[in-house]
């Protein structure tokens, strides 16, 4: 597609996804530039590919590039716009005034407005991670969203893990990535409407609290971004997709399990197959946009209910419940 | 259509004998769940969950000019008593009630 200035509804509803862009070149990965090259993109507004987003990222703000870099080394970037339209204009900046620089501020601003309060300065990244999925979960209706996790063992079969915060849904898909699994999201089952298929947005995982020593027990060495001590959900760090992930973050996936996963101390690692009845009200309750897709949404759910196993799952220790389910994708 | 608004008591008398419609039943998209109906509704946006006597009393309205409380519960029975359509007739009341109140019937006299 040619460069365009303004975009019709229906050029909006087929403009390409990752899946009819060129494969990647390497010379344009983040992980290539230096951190002193990438801050200057940032200045001018550099656009970051993850999954079938495009994000056009403005932002001057130290540490912040260093963090990106490091986090999305695999990602493809693109110094202008690469002639597509680009889903989300994304401005970090300092605010006026005094906070600018008596116990700095960032805003975050999605074409111009400002969806949050203020962030502490040196949490620029949580907060860019955080404005990102309130962008998706917003505004890409062009798909069904599902608040989940999903993840693949081998083949294109996919496991979805609908779950709401506290049940140890991102520490178990840590665990699973971590174990080999493919990474198609911690935070979006994002459905494509046209063939049910699940498209992958393989972004670093978010682990709060005291799922961060869990995991860096669980997978030590493996490349996490800093601490964020006292952020509004706590300490949080970010574990940075695997390459295998990314690099296959053009290969969409079949839903194939649902998985509603809870993290109870002491538990055996149990998997209870749920009834017709209770799935259709949890997943379609899970969605964050199920009543905007009205019918396609409700026959999208539908699809999922006659095509997937589905199941609770209660848990605690991270090496059983990898081998759990493992066990449940090996059959 | 505004549906006048009565005490629940009143709806579930078999005393009160409106007539009810289900105009919209056609449109509605159902999907099997073990006994039970997801059933998406394009005109609210809106899905329910039906029991299977919901759903028989749907296609029952469906199927006619309208009918009251007394000619569905005959409807049912097939010239038969029993304590089973008892127990049918004593609940229809909420199960029109929550019907209505779900937008998936009207009153036909409205």
């Amino acid at each position: 597609m040619k460069q365009q200035k303004a975009v019709s509804i229906s050029n909006i509803a087929t403009y390409p996804t990752t899946q009819e862009r060129p494969e990647q070149n390497p010379a344009t990965l983040l992980g290539d530039l230096s951190d002193h090259h990438l801050r200057g993109l940032l200045r001018k507004g550099l656009v970051l590919e993850t999954g079938p987003f495009l994000v056009r990222i403005l932002a001057d703000i130290p540490g912040f590039a260093v963090t990106l870099r490091r986090l999305y080394a695999q990602a493809r970037y693109f110094e202008s716009s690469p002639g597509e339209v680009i889903d989300f204009h994304i401005t970090l900046k300092r605010p006026h005034g005094p906070r600018r620089w008596w116990q700095g501020q960032v805003i975050f601003e999605l074409d111009g407005y400002s969806p949050f309060a203020p962030f502490p300065f040196d949490h620029a990244y949580p907060l860019f991670e955080w404005g990102l999925n309130w962008c998706i979960a917003s505004r890409a209706h062009q798909y069904l969203m599902f608040h989940s996790a999903v993840l693949v063992r081998d083949a294109d079969r996919a496991i979805i893990m609908p779950a709401v915060p506290g049940s140890g849904k991102s520490t178990l898909c840590a665990a699973l990535m971590a174990s080999g699994w493919r990474l198609l999201s911690d935070e979006f089952g994002i459905i494509r409407m046209d063939d049910g298929m699940l498209l992958p947005l393989p972004r670093p995982i978010p682990l709060k609290n005291a799922s961060i020593p869990v995991i860096k027990h669980f997978a030590p060495g493996w490349e996490m971004g800093p601490v964020f001590p006292k952020t509004r959900k706590g300490d949080v760090c970010h574990m940075k997709p695997s390459a295998d992930s990314v690099r296959h973050s053009s290969q969409p996936a079949t839903p194939s399990w649902v998985i509603f996963p809870r993290y109870r101390a002491g538990a055996e690692a149990r998997l209870e197959s749920l009834p017709a009845s209770q799935c259709f009200a949890r997943l379609s309750g899970n969605s964050f946009n199920y009543q905007l897709k009205a019918q396609a949404g409700f026959d999208q759910v539908a699809r999922m209910i006659s095509e997937c196993e589905f199941h609770t799952f209660e848990f605690d220790d991270l090496t059983t419940a990898v081998a759990a389910l493992d066990r449940l994708t090996d059959n | 259509m505004t549906v006048e608004r009565r005490s629940c008591e009143e709806r579930n008398s078999l005393n009160f004998e409106p007539r009810w419609l289900t105009p919209l039943f056609p449109q509605l998209c159902l999907y099997p769940l073990d006994g039970e109906y997801a059933a998406f509704n394009p005109l609210s946006g809106e899905t329910h969950f039906l029991n299977e006597l919901s759903l028989e009393v749907l296609r029952l309205l469906h199927d006619s000019d309208g009918l009251n409380p007394s000619q569905i519960v005959n409807a049912f029975s097939d010239g038969n008593d029993s304590a089973e359509l008892d127990v049918f007739r004593q609940s229809l009341g909420t199960h029109i009630y929550h019907l209505d109140e779900l937008g998936l019937i009207a009153r036909a006299d409205d």
